[in-house]
């Protein structure tokens, strides 16, 4: 008796997950496993598919003038904007912790560039914010620098490409704030009263303390930025001079413009290589950085 | 404050399904309409109950500004009134991405069941075969007003006729009348390249805000350099046999041509324009460029309070091959042959195309009519803008054939716009890059 009551509340729950479970066998894991198939094949949107081999992947590595550069600048797009954000995030977290008046609604106001981060239209206010007679030359024009060539450059317009997403710094805020409340207080008072200043006792206890969510928003922030598209795509479309060609751009061109879609799912795999591979690098080398106060088993 | 949070919350769920309900109400009383209208015919004479009278919907797709918008709903809406059984869907969005949005749908099998298509991506859209109605094979839209030879030389591909072109298209300049009258230059004339070259040099040495040229960089290809080669070889851009139709010369010629545009300061700086499409670039916004080639048809587009537009003619070679225009269609509409309700869709083009009333209501928003029956009606009732009139009778004046093939496919657009953007940022040579060029465009077409 008990136990039938037992496999109809299963199936009940089962039915409330179908959604996500459709959904992801539907739109993430066909299309998963299509792509691997596809990246084998020289697929013309229109023509339809002919397997080919490795021949996308040889021409891949020796011959395409834009895979190296790309790769090269999303590492660099990674490289900037995931410390940046994480320690701007981990800032902001810190000074929200404060106790005054009001402090959920700055919490919320903070969170909200995140909302819309990954919209088109912040990416348009950006685009109008950098250009050159745009709000921040003008604004720099008041202190008499300037007028700095933010989005024309193609030295300069990464770093501000870069700079829309520490900006959104949100979700990675949120997980320190939930962490820093979490960090014992009298370990702090400990500290104190053996004479830390407030520098050691950051470095010392607030950063082990959290570390493992320095690690988890280090991963999913790196695996974010290696996919990178939006931003480049609707600011600068790639240039000037291919120098925010993101690797997401690269992709989306091959496919959609070009309808190579054999190539562009091949190229997809290899990014996911890659992210696979720096995450699992990132992990291996958390063992020497990050401290769990049970030990760390999961 | 969970108390607070929880209200908000609850206030915006609320709020929410109301708002959902709004935007749904129209719809749902008319479907109950149409269901109540169908339900009194039916009661009236139960035999005559036939397929026609299903309410059937049908997806339009174009892409425009503003104008063309507002005067395509208006014409939809009309014909909805017209034929009370048809619900037109329409779906139009700008310019850029709509070409990746049409070749994904048509791919995939999601396309509108009439769309708007440019002439240029028949190349790599006819590939998938017959997606589009081949208007030689069907009675229903009349197309006894429009040109043989013009639908034979600028909307065939293959000997299919896959859509009835919208409006004649004849590349020019488009000027501004006012920088020039406050410059005290003349204008209104035929100017050669090279003048365009030591007059622009001058204007911007004397006021160093203002430019003759506004060109954005991926308009260079198609609005400067195809012309230039056009006019100086008599050729298109490749052959029909996938050769070049000019040589390492002739294309380090024009090279060279636009890196002087940039260098002396007859264009504005690449790094300053390459954000906007050029009808949105505040210099030209602000009246301080004065010439744009152009397709006549975008007009609309480069319109703004303080400028006063006129049209001349393209630049000519001193020791050209040729000094005709390219010409095109602007547009070409076009119905989807896996469309369920092919007919339907048909006589809804040749509604849009052919009726007085249609005729009237969009004008020239998608450039001057290609039919002679909605040129003579709007020529009548003056509903035609001059100026475009003025670049098509330029054009048919000395029309160049059109541009066909390979010389139109994505991948030598790519190829040359990445040649000119380094030499806009004078990161190349004309020399290296014509090699360059040439290196790639025969890699993709053998």
């Amino acid at each position: 008796m008990k136990g039938k009551k037992y496999e109809k509340r299963q199936w009940v729950g089962l039915l409330f997950v179908a959604p996500f479970i459709i959904g992801f066998l539907v739109f993430k894991l066909y299309p998963f496993v299509m792509s691997f198939n596809y990246s084998f094949t020289e697929f013309d949107l229109f023509a339809g598919a002919q397997y080919v081999g490795l021949e996308n992947y040889i021409k891949i590595f020796t011959n395409d003038r834009d895979f190296y550069n790309s790769l090269n600048v999303t590492f660099i797009y990674t490289l900037i904007s995931v410390p940046l954000k994480i320690a701007f995030a981990l800032f902001i977290a810190g000074v929200l912790t404060t106790k005054i008046r009001g402090i959920n609604l700055f919490r919320t106001i903070y969170y909200l560039p995140s909302v819309l981060g990954g919209s088109i239209a912040v990416s348009i206010l950006w685009k109008f914010l950098f250009v050159k007679d745009g709000l921040i030359n003008e604004l720099l024009a008041v202190i008499h620098l300037g007028p700095i060539d933010w989005l024309g450059s193609p030295d300069i317009a990464l770093y501000t490409i870069s700079m829309l997403t520490v900006w959104q710094f949100g979700s990675s805020m949120v997980l320190f704030l939930a962490g820093l409340k979490n960090v014992p207080v009298d370990l702090y008072e400990a500290a104190r009263v053996d004479g830390a200043g407030k520098v050691r006792v950051f470095f010392k206890i607030t950063l082990p303390m959290i570390s493992p969510i320095i690690l988890f928003n280090l991963v999913m922030q790196s695996i974010n930025a290696l996919q990178q598209f939006t931003a480049a795509f609707v600011i600068t479309n790639g240039g000037p001079l291919k120098s925010t060609y993101l690797y997401g751009m690269m992709l989306y061109q091959q496919a959609f413009e070009y309808l190579n879609m054999g190539y562009a799912s091949a190229l997809s795999w290899i990014l996911f290589i890659i992210i696979v591979g720096l995450t699992a690098i990132i992990f291996k080398s958390s063992s020497y950085w990050t401290y769990y106060e049970d030990g760390g088993e999961f | 404050m969970n108390k607070v949070i929880a209200l908000l919350l609850t206030m915006t769920l609320v709020i929410g399904v109301f708002a959902g309900c709004q935007s749904e109400k129209p719809t749902d009383t008319n479907s109950n309409d149409t269901k109540v209208e169908e339900k009194e015919t039916t009661k009236e004479d139960p035999k005559e109950e036939t397929k026609e009278e299903e309410a059937i919907t049908l997806r339009y797709m174009w892409w425009g500004g503003d104008s063309r918008h507002e005067a395509t709903i208006e014409a939809v809406k009309k014909y909805e009134e017209l034929n009370p059984n048809i619900n037109i869907k329409p779906e139009y969005m700008g310019y850029s991405g709509y070409y990746e949005k049409l070749v994904t749908q048509l791919a995939g099998g999601t396309a509108a069941d009439v769309m708007q298509v440019n002439v240029p991506w028949l190349i790599d859209i006819m590939r998938g075969g017959d997606l589009l109605v081949d208007l030689h094979n069907q009675d229903v839209v009349d197309l006894q007003h429009y040109d043989n030879t013009f639908l034979s030389e600028f909307c065939e591909y293959d000997g299919q006729l896959v859509g009835v072109p919208n409006g004649l298209n004849a590349m020019c300049m488009i000027a501004n009348k006012s920088f020039f009258e406050e410059l005290g230059v003349e204008y209104d004339r035929k100017w050669t390249w090279d003048e365009l070259l030591t007059v622009g040099e001058q204007i911007h040495k004397e006021n160093t805000d203002k430019y003759l040229l506004n060109q954005e960089i991926n308009q260079m290809f198609q609005f400067v350099v195809k012309a230039y080669i056009y006019q100086l070889t008599g050729n298109e851009l490749i052959l029909d046999d996938k050769s070049l139709g000019f040589t390492e010369e002739d294309l380090i010629k024009t090279f060279d041509y636009v890196q002087q545009l940039y260098a002396k300061g007859v264009i504005q700086p690449a790094n300053e324009t390459i954000l906007y499409v050029a009808n949105e670039n505040p210099t030209w916004i602000d009246g301080n460029i004065g010439l744009q080639v152009e397709w006549p048809a975008t007009l609309y587009r480069y319109m703004y309070d303080n400028t006063d537009l006129d049209i001349i003619s393209l630049p000519v070679q001193e020791d050209g091959q040729t000094e005709a225009v390219v010409m095109k269609a602007t547009m070409l509409t076009s119905v989807n042959n896996n469309s369920e309700h092919k007919n339907e869709a048909l006589e809804f083009l040749n509604w849009l195309m052919n009726d007085q009333e249609s005729i009237q209501i969009l004008k020239d928003v998608r450039g001057v009519p290609a039919s002679s029956n909605a040129q003579q009606l709007l020529v009548e009732s003056d509903m035609l803008n001059p100026l475009m009139v003025k670049a098509i009778d330029n054009g048919l004046a000395n029309p160049f054939t059109s541009e066909s093939g390979f010389t139109n496919s994505s991948d030598v657009k790519t190829i040359f716009n990445e040649a000119i953007e380094l030499l806009a940022y004078n990161e190349t040579t004309p020399e290296e890059a014509a090699k360059e060029v040439i290196l790639r465009l025969n890699e993709y077409l053998n």
